[in-house]
């Protein structure tokens, strides 16, 4: 069960960037920076190695956790792995994201943003696993 | 591997939420309102009940899926369990909360407390899960 694809967990890692630059670009970037109230100065003054090197370093963990999650149900079809990806994103990250942004008097809409990219990017990492092992 | 049962999951649920009563609490209420720059008034503010309720709401949920999970791997010892209870916490909950805090440039603090919260809070599924059976 720690029989891992290397090249997924990779893979993996790497499409939580692909998706984030979709999600917080082109599609919600605007609504994103309105809802959290981070506007272009306060984006320009994050020190971008320390954000994507610390992001990727996150990612690669969160990928080998889920490949060893997905190992542990043996060889199952890739639509089952995407299912449990995508249960892991809903069950453990949305709730845990929705409590906090609730306390933290976040809008509806940040907390949609963001819990919707955990879903979409997990989705995302379960069809990697899924095909490649 | 879907039997859960469910006064497993509602205690669990009871758990996680007593933990936030300290955790939010006595422990690092102080802290937490510094690093958002919250005022006790402005809390005040928020809606009480639909916050608590829909934290409860999401509690349940999340000690469902984690039943779930450790239902699919049968019959454990504690540590087994408290592993995966933490591990889940560990591997997917502090990875996502620390990406969004990177990006949003929230504190090392503020990241420190919540993510902290969530370990210790599935840490006290776990050991609800090792008592009563998932």
């Amino acid at each position: 069960m720690w029989e891992i694809s290397w090249l997924a967990v990779v893979l993996s890692a790497l499409a939580t960037f692909f998706v984030g630059g979709l999600w917080y670009g082109p599609l919600f970037l605007k609504s994103w920076q309105r809802e959290s109230g981070i506007d272009d100065d306060a984006m320009k003054a994050r020190h971008p190695v320390k954000v994507f090197g610390g992001a990727l370093l996150l990612n690669l963990f969160a990928a080998y956790i889920l490949g060893h999650v997905l190992a542990t149900y043996g060889q199952p079809p890739a639509g089952v792995d995407i299912m449990i990806a995508f249960g892991v994103a809903l069950g453990f990250i949305v709730t845990a994201f929705g409590v906090n942004y609730l306390f933290a008097g976040k809008s509806l809409k940040l907390f949609a943003i963001d819990a919707g990219y955990w879903i979409v990017t997990y989705s995302l990492m379960g069809v990697i696993f899924g095909y490649l092992g | 591997m879907t039997n859960a049962n469910l006064l497993a999951i509602l205690v669990a649920a009871a758990a996680g939420f007593l933990v936030g009563g300290l955790w939010y609490g006595p422990l690092f209420g102080k802290a937490w309102m510094q690093e958002h720059g919250f005022t006790e008034d402005e809390l005040r503010g928020g809606n009480m009940l639909k916050i608590y309720g829909l934290t409860f709401a999401f509690s349940v949920l999340s000690a469902v899926f984690l039943g779930h999970l450790l239902a699919h791997f049968g019959d454990m010892s504690a540590r087994s369990t408290m592993m995966i209870s933490i591990g889940v916490a560990l591997g997917f909950i502090v990875p996502a909360i620390g990406t969004n805090y990177l990006f949003s440039r929230a504190t090392g603090k503020l990241f420190a407390i919540d993510a902290g919260y969530w370990i210790v809070f599935y840490a006290a599924m776990g050991v609800v899960f090792v008592l009563l059976g998932s």
